[in-house]
């Protein structure tokens, strides 16, 4: 732990990100695990409490 | 580095009210700078070409991983570095095996976030919402207070064609999603953790020495759990 402050910073180019996904998602379905699920923010119920947030924030400054 | 970077690259604009000419050679320096480490000013990003680009993106992980190289682009430029945390951080490890509700970020610098810079942050980005949670490009986006980490580890990094994105060490993601996993116990985040521990098998980078001394220390304590997981995922 003592060199871990001096360790490089690990960092990715968009393009070999992008062409990582393909080996990480193999991966995960190798085990039964790649089932992506919805972002929460495609629910209904995540929209309808963003819209009451705006409402709210219309109501206190018209 | 990147601080000074963003100090110069603020000053900019009050320089080229003084010397245009000086200015010119000022911008070209800071440009030369930003290229060099891989960092972009919001100077150069037609920021409403950028959101229409990143809200057409169908991909939503690409999505989220686009908007939070604008975000972080934009807070950074006004001094205030961010880095993406919790889910949104799993996200990223689980190649969207895990997809989080939002986008957390929370900022690595001491000094506080004004509300109005946050404000007009958003309001740049055409967001829409309130108090430090808005929605942008149709994803949420949470910014969270300081940062709390554990580790030294490095953050991971992305370059998005946005801008870089820091991302919490995957060490760190991994044991914060096994104790939330079992304390208290959740099926469904169990399986979050179990995806995230797959991830790190499969990382060739990953430290598992730095992974078990975060597990062992008392703001965690999960050394036990993360072992079984690890030779179960290993195994299994």
């Amino acid at each position: 732990m003592a060199d871990a402050a001096e360790r490089k910073v690990i960092r990715m180019t968009w393009d070999e990100w992008r062409a990582s996904r393909a080996a990480k998602r193999a991966a995960l379905a190798e085990k039964g695990l790649f089932a992506p699920s919805r972002r929460t923010t495609a629910r209904p119920e995540a929209r309808a409490a963003l819209r009451a947030l705006e409402d709210d924030f219309a109501r206190i400054h018209p | 580095m990147e601080d000074i970077i963003s100090n110069i690259i603020g000053e900019m604009p009050r320089v080229a009210a003084k010397n245009a000419k000086c200015a010119k050679k000022w911008n070209g320096n800071a440009r030369r700078i930003c290229l060099r480490f891989g960092i972009m000013s919001s100077m150069e990003i037609d920021v409403k070409s950028a959101v229409a680009e990143i809200a057409s993106t169908t991909d939503l992980l690409e999505r989220a991983l686009k908007l939070s190289g604008l975000v972080t682009t934009m807070f950074q430029r006004r001094g205030f570095p961010l880095v993406v945390v919790g889910g949104s951080a799993v996200e990223f490890y689980t190649e969207g095996g895990y997809m989080s509700g939002d986008i957390d970020f929370c900022r690595r610098s001491l000094k506080a976030i004004p509300p109005r810079v946050m404000q007009e942050v958003i309001a740049e980005l055409g967001g829409k919402g309130v108090s430090r949670s808005w929605m942008v490009c149709g994803l949420c986006v949470d910014l969270l207070g300081l940062l709390e980490c554990e580790t030294a580890l490095p953050m991971r990094e992305l370059e998005t064609p946005y801008g870089v994105v820091k991302i919490i060490p995957p060490e760190l993601a991994l044991v914060e999603r096994i104790l939330i996993a079992n304390y208290p116990p959740s099926v469904e985040l169990a399986a979050t953790a179990r995806k995230m521990m797959v991830a790190a098998v499969n990382d060739s980078r990953f430290d598992w020495v730095e992974a078990e001394r975060l597990a062992a220390l008392p703001d965690f304590g999960v050394l036990a759990e993360l072992r079984a997981l690890r030779e179960d995922v290993s195994n299994g």
